[in-house]
């Protein structure tokens, strides 16, 4: 292995260049399976090792001992399988993680500016965390930067900052006199704590600068806190994350699945754009053990591909009234994704993550509404023809729905199935006694069931879009029925509780995962397949 | 916080009249001292724009959070052709009525006198009324103004606001 190749190869690969980006800090155990998706494993010796051993070759494993240095490390040949489909390299972070590196990443741009680091945030924030973007300007009228982001005023300062005590106070907020405690900036304009804090309070989600209430000077962490009297401008910091990572989607994500809060970070961002092109693609899987897609942002969705699981979402979607809520009065922002409720005001909508200005109607980009302009308005008539038609097509739909959901509920039932496989490990340690890392093929049970669940559920999208009479079609239904079987085999297996059978039927849970494991790889090669030959045609 | 609304009545009661600036404002109050959450205000057309002679009525509701939150301000419906006003509604687009630019040092006068010269300088880049905005982006004023001259004498469905006496 050559150290440092892959750092400079896949992460400094930035395509907006005008980003931070957090780089790679300590290898996590990386292994990529034969399948050309990305898999990562906890680091323990477990059936899965077994399984995909014979993808050891083109894989391979990162020793946690060695890998305390910086940058991960990929070979470069390896970036690519021999069959061309490509590779995907990224860590999971959590929110503190990322908050680290940030500073860090503060420490060492500080010497640029040789401001304290607190102006820095401020600066970086009003930046949306452009870094590239602050650095120009601030080269080109560093005075100009300071008094627009609000760091000092264009005149002498009035007033010395911080909180003062009076008698008796009239503050012109609230209009409320006997105020005993205020707080002003250097502009002078004074207001009461109380205010104040109400004030901060609404603001503090945003992940914005927050000025003075009637001047653009900026309050700092530190007056916050003072204000709020704790810690509130963690916060802050805590919301203005999330507009970092939302500035920075290409290479960041949060982590779709409830209450989890990871993000994955990918490195090699060039390397996403291949992923179509094979019906493939980029999986990635969190510190809990969530699988997802990186391009969509959906759970992993193999067989199908992402424009398959798009499809099938979207149509779901018709069918339920919340969600139709979201589809009507709700639009993607056309840069971005972020979905945007239009709550009143005009049609020149201006996307608040990414700042993109478009038009409501037509979803263009408000700067090319020349000549003709605002013609969208009026061309606007969608036809409803077509209505009988599509009624067969529902039927056939709500059949393969049906199916998707139920397997999607079962999954569900899995996943809790999981949460109490713990209990049985430390069981099956304290009553039997044996090693930890011998109880593992129960967690890696689990792990086939879930994933073997998913890819069923999944396949049901693929079987709706594909040529009912093509042969492959009836294979790929074969393959779904023995998946189905074997998952709930392995399911039913995982019911046992007592610690005495489950050791001795340890083979079994062996054979029944592995199982699982090829029956689940069998149908997505087949479903990848239905896609590459054009049986499966996704279609609205 | 009721206190402030309250302190504004008063403040205000001794601006209007007597300020020259505020001299289009006719009447800025709430619209029965019970409650001081609703207000209504009426207001002339500023010179040299074909609203002058004609006066507007503005409705005001600020909400339990005013001034933390800005209060819902708008014109009375179908009253006002403007290129920010949705003629049906009476509705506004303008950025200090949003929360996100507002702050809560201005007052209820400062949202008026804000809607005051947005009627003297429409924002063709935010349109709630295309025709009119266009008619603006093209540069044809003469067209802009007689069309609104149009609405405002009862074009298009009548109108309900009325041509002053003075």
């Amino acid at each position: 292995m050559k150290e440092g190749s892959v750092y400079d190869e896949g992460f400094n690969d930035d395509d907006d260049d005008d980003s931070i980006l957090l780089e790679f800090e300590s290898g996590s155990d990386i292994e990529y399976d034969d399948t050309g998706l990305l898999r990562r494993d906890p680091g323990l010796a477990s059936l899965s090792d077994e399984e995909s051993g014979k993808g050891g070759n083109n894989g391979y494993y990162l020793d946690g001992a060695t890998i305390s240095s910086r940058n991960v490390v990929i070979p470069k040949d390896e970036l690519y399988e021999n069959d061309g489909v490509p590779k995907l390299s990224y860590r999971c972070l959590t929110t503190d993680q990322i908050y680290e590196l940030m500073l860090e990443r503060l420490e060492r741009i500080q010497p640029i500016f040789d401001i304290s680091y607190e102006d820095i945030i401020v600066l970086l924030q009003q930046y949306a965390w452009s870094e590239e973007r602050l650095l120009e300007d601030w080269t080109e009228n560093r005075d100009n930067v300071i008094v627009s982001c609000g760091l000092k005023l264009g005149h002498e300062p009035v007033a010395s900052r911080g909180i003062r005590k009076h008698a008796n106070f009239l503050c012109h907020i609230c209009c409320e006199a006997n105020k005993m405690k205020t707080f002003t900036l250097e502009c002078g304009h004074e207001y009461c704590l109380e205010c104040y804090q109400h004030y901060i309070k609404d603001k503090l989600l945003e992940g914005k600068i927050i000025t003075c209430m009637s001047c653009p000077l900026a309050l700092k962490n530190k007056d916050i806190d003072a204000i709020m009297g704790d810690n509130s401008s963690q916060k802050l910091m805590r919301s203005s994350i999330k507009g970092f990572i939302q500035k920075h989607s290409n290479h960041y994500k949060w982590c779709p699945f409830v209450d989890c809060n990871c993000i994955i970070q990918v490195g090699n961002i060039s390397t996403l754009s291949e992923f179509p092109r094979f019906h493939l693609s980029p999986y990635v899987v969190c510190d809990n053990q969530h699988r997802f897609c990186f391009k969509c942002g959906l759970e992993s969705h193999s067989p199908g591909d992402c424009h398959v699981a798009e499809l099938w979402v979207k149509m779901a979607q018709l069918e339920s009234a919340n969600l139709n809520w979201v589809l009507t009065n709700t639009k993607e922002c056309p840069k971005c994704g972020v979905n945007i409720e239009k709550n009143g005001g005009c049609n020149h909508m201006t996307c608040k993550s990414c700042a993109y200005e478009f038009c409501w109607i037509c979803e263009g980009c408000w700067a090319e509404h020349g000549g003709g302009y605002y013609e969208c308005t009026r061309f606007k008539k969608e036809d409803k023809n077509g209505a009988v038609e599509s009624k067969n097509a529902i039927r056939k739909y709500t059949f393969y729905y049906k199916l998707f959901s139920e397997h999607e509920n079962s999954a569900k039932l899995d996943w809790s199935l999981g949460l109490t496989v713990e209990q049985k490990v430390k069981a099956l340690q304290e009553n039997i006694g044996i090693s930890w890392i011998e109880t593992q093929f129960l967690p890696e049970s689990i792990r086939a069931l879930i994933e073997g669940r998913t890819t069923l559920k999944w396949s049901f999208p693929v079987a709706f879009y594909s040529d009912p009479s093509h042969n492959l079609t009836k294979i790929f239904v074969d393959n779904q029925s023995l998946l189905v079987s074997a998952v709930e085999d392995l399911s039913q297996l995982l019911q046992v509780k007592e610690p005495q059978k489950i050791i001795d039927r340890k083979l079994e849970f062996f054979n029944k995962a592995r199982f699982v494991r090829s029956r689940d790889k069998a149908l997505v090669e087949c479903g990848r397949d239905l896609l590459c030959k054009g049986i499966c045609i996704p279609h609205q | 916080m009721s206190q402030r609304l309250a302190k504004e009545y008063r403040a205000l009661s001794k601006t209007l009249g007597r300020d020259p600036e505020y001299a289009y404002i006719i009447s800025l109050a709430p619209v029965s001292e019970e409650n001081l959450r609703k207000w209504e205000s009426l207001i002339t057309g500023p010179p040299d724009t074909p609203y002058f002679g004609h006066e507007f009525t503005l409705q005001i509701e600020a909400s339990e959070a005013y001034p933390l939150e800005p209060p819902k301000v708008q014109f009375q419906a179908r009253c006002m052709p403007h290129c920010n006003v949705d003629f049906d509604s009476g509705r506004i687009c303008l950025s200090v009525l949003d929360a996100a630019h507002w702050t809560p040092a201005w007052d209820l006068l400062h949202v008026v006198h804000a809607i005051w010269l947005l009627l003297a300088s429409p924002e063709p880049d935010s349109p709630l009324d295309v025709d009119l905005a266009c008619l603006v982006r093209a540069g044809d004023r003469s067209a802009h103004n007689s069309l609104i001259a149009y609405y405002l004498n009862g074009g298009s469905r009548g109108h309900c606001g009325h041509v002053s006496e003075r």
